[in-house]
């Protein structure tokens, strides 16, 4: 039964276009040239090689918390820091509890990425600000 | 499709298990669950390069008729196949055939869809023929030179209907040509390319029949 509702008197049209249509495309396929076959065998062994391996971002939430991990680690092992230090020099150099609270808890690796740019930061000395 | 649908994945691992156990031994470099799961990984490898092997020139084809250009065929194939390695290789192997056709239209169609943006885009900038936007391939040009498949032994006025009719499928808005080559070369029912086009049973049988009569026009010339 056909169901797309043709009607009756184009559908003889219909199956020879579809029947062209048909031969048409195994027409190509028998003559594609060497070098698409070529490239296409290239292309489906390339994707083989993905079997089993993981995707390249699931990798980054391991390395976020290895990162994390590492960062608490320093933190806890380090000597305390000298009582004296100003207020400003502490916000850069020194990470309280709530510090490391928001690090740890916080999904967004955003923070993680930048950590580069905050260590930086940190290396450059007290912050100077406006008066 | 022998391997893929066969629906023996199970079967086909099993069989592999067996063969490690009854004759390779474990050495003390690799124990035996690593040599399973590399036996296991080696048998999805052989089944899904049977599988790809047998749907390559099929997917290209399809492709090729919608971009009309050898490298964004190429490219939408790549994904494809890519795609379904990585995503969907777990799944069984009967599954595959449907989950490669779908992702190969869904690329299809983001590929009219990009088409249909730039067009818009170069319009603004008045580079675009008067047929730009329109979202589908209808843009390019009609004497744009095809790839000759006439074989010498073929029949002059069938080699001419042929190229005609691979110019006017060349031509349909992009739904619509889906719509017809997933009947015409999957042999799909309305249920199955509504699925592959992810779009409702309705949709496929307006774009079918819009296909159908733009078609029956431009091959006018060649009705008896």
């Amino acid at each position: 039964m056909n169901e797309y509702e043709t009607n009756k008197e184009s559908s003889l049209n219909e199956q020879q276009l579809l029947q062209q249509t048909e031969e048409l495309v195994a027409a190509r396929e028998a003559q594609l040239d060497a070098g698409t076959l070529s490239r296409l065998h290239r292309i489906r062994s390339e994707a083989l090689t993905t079997v089993g391996g993981r995707p390249a971002k699931q990798w980054l939430p391991v390395a976020g918390a290895v990162t994390v991990a590492m960062l608490v680690g320093v933190v806890l092992f380090l000597p305390q820091q000298p009582a004296n230090l100003n207020p400003e020099t502490a916000l850069v150099t020194g990470l309280s509890e709530q510090d490391l609270e928001l690090l740890v808890g916080s999904e967004d690796l955003e923070l993680l990425e930048d950590l580069e740019f905050y260590l930086w930061l940190d290396s450059q000395g007290p912050l100077d600000r406006p008066s | 499709m022998s391997n893929a649908q066969d629906g023996g994945f199970g079967a086909t691992a099993i069989w592999a298990s067996l063969e490690l156990v009854t004759d390779r031994r474990p050495t003390a470099a690799m124990p035996l669950a690593g040599q399973l799961a590399q036996q296991e990984r080696r048998d999805l490898q052989r089944q899904l390069d049977n599988f790809l092997a047998e749907q390559e020139r099929r997917a290209y084809q399809m492709a090729y008729l919608a971009t009309h250009d050898r490298e964004e065929a190429l490219e939408i194939v790549q994904d494809a196949m890519f795609k379904l390695v990585q995503k969907y290789a777990h799944k069984p192997a009967a599954a595959w055939g449907p989950l490669f056709t779908r992702i190969l239209q869904n690329r299809i169609k983001n590929w009219y869809r990009k088409r249909s943006i730039s067009q818009r885009i170069f319009s603004w900038f008045g580079e675009a023929d008067e047929q730009a936007g329109q979202g589908g391939a209808e843009a390019v040009d009609s004497a744009a030179p095809l790839v000759s498949f006439t074989r010498p032994d073929q029949n002059p006025e069938t080699a001419r209907f042929m190229e005609a009719l691979e110019r006017a499928l060349h031509g349909l808005p992009g739904r619509q040509q889906q719509a017809f080559l997933l009947r015409a070369v999957h042999g799909f029912d309305v249920a199955e390319t509504a699925a592959a086009m992810r779009c409702s049973s309705g949709s496929v049988k307006t774009h079918y029949s819009r296909a159908l009569a733009k078609l029956k026009i431009d091959l006018q010339a060649f009705a008896r």
